[in-house]
């Protein structure tokens, strides 16, 4: 996995929404700017709908940023498969892995490919205009 | 006698088959996640085992006839396997394994029905009638998304 990798995590039960964790081992940029600012950014690209709560992870220690905490034990990768059937998806969505436990989903993106298709100065400079 | 072994399926009043080996099994009717940003003919994705399965719409895909009366959320899921590719496709009956002698296989096609023609590579009459013999592979290396 990709040192600048975004998990999600969303419940079986979209129709309720999605809550979404953003996990990470981000060195230089600023964390929370990037996930405050991903905020609403996120859903739109992905099509999925709001509510979304961002979470980060740096080191061992937990940001929340909602009122829930998840937690993923990413280290487990022998879970972490994509079915080449959803391949060219995938590839739009800018997701690396997906994998599912406890009936729960779980999506793995590129953080790289958001931040290059959804630059920050554009998403923080359409505010602005 | 030489024969062949089909497993076959009702699929909007259609009888198809395919080679058993690519059977992994079937499944009760499920629930289905969405997945966004996907066409019509991909109904959502279900756990299987430590996998995640794409359903599949065929008949949708294939357009064929009467495919948007069925619920295929009321169907039994067969789960397909070809190369890598796990995938689920609701069904309306299945007809199991059948033995068919060789000849009884023609590559003449009569079968119509939307697109299906396009992935049919023969046809024969076996115990549930006549029944098409379908490229699967074909099908999902076009219905990938």
């Amino acid at each position: 996995m990709s040192e600048h990798t975004l998990t999600c995590l969303a419940p079986m039960d979209t129709q309720q929404g999605v809550q979404v964790s953003v996990f990470y081992g981000f060195r230089a940029l600023d964390i929370e700017h990037i996930v405050s600012d991903l905020d609403d950014e996120v859903s739109n690209p992905l099509g999925f709908h709001a509510p979304f709560e961002f979470y980060i992870q740096r080191g061992t220690g937990m940001l929340p940023l909602g009122e829930q905490v998840r937690f993923v034990r990413l280290e487990d990768r022998s879970r972490l498969s994509m079915n080449p059937f959803l391949l060219p998806w995938a590839e739009k969505c800018g997701l690396t892995d997906m994998y599912m436990d406890n009936q729960e989903l779980y999506l793995v993106f590129s953080l790289d490919k958001l931040l290059q298709e959804y630059p920050l100065h554009q998403r923080t400079g359409d505010a602005d205009e | 006698m030489n024969t062949e072994q089909w497993f076959t399926f009702q699929l909007a009043n259609t009888w198809l088959a395919i080679e058993p080996s690519m059977v992994v099994t079937i499944l009760d009717p499920q629930h289905y996640v969405h997945l966004p940003l996907t066409p019509d003919h991909i109904l959502g994705i279900i756990p299987h085992g430590q996998s995640i399965i794409p359903i599949l719409h065929l008949s949708l895909f294939l357009r064929m006839i009467n495919s948007g009366q069925i619920d295929p959320q009321t169907h039994r899921v067969l789960i397909v396997k070809v190369k890598d590719m796990d995938v689920g496709i609701p069904i309306q009956v299945t007809g199991g394994v059948e033995l068919v002698p060789v000849e009884k296989v023609s590559k003449n096609i009569l079968t119509k029905n939307g697109r299906l023609q396009d992935f049919l590579m023969g046809e024969f009459e076996g115990e549930q009638g006549l029944s098409g013999i379908l490229d699967i592979g074909l099908v999902l290396e076009r219905a990938r998304v």
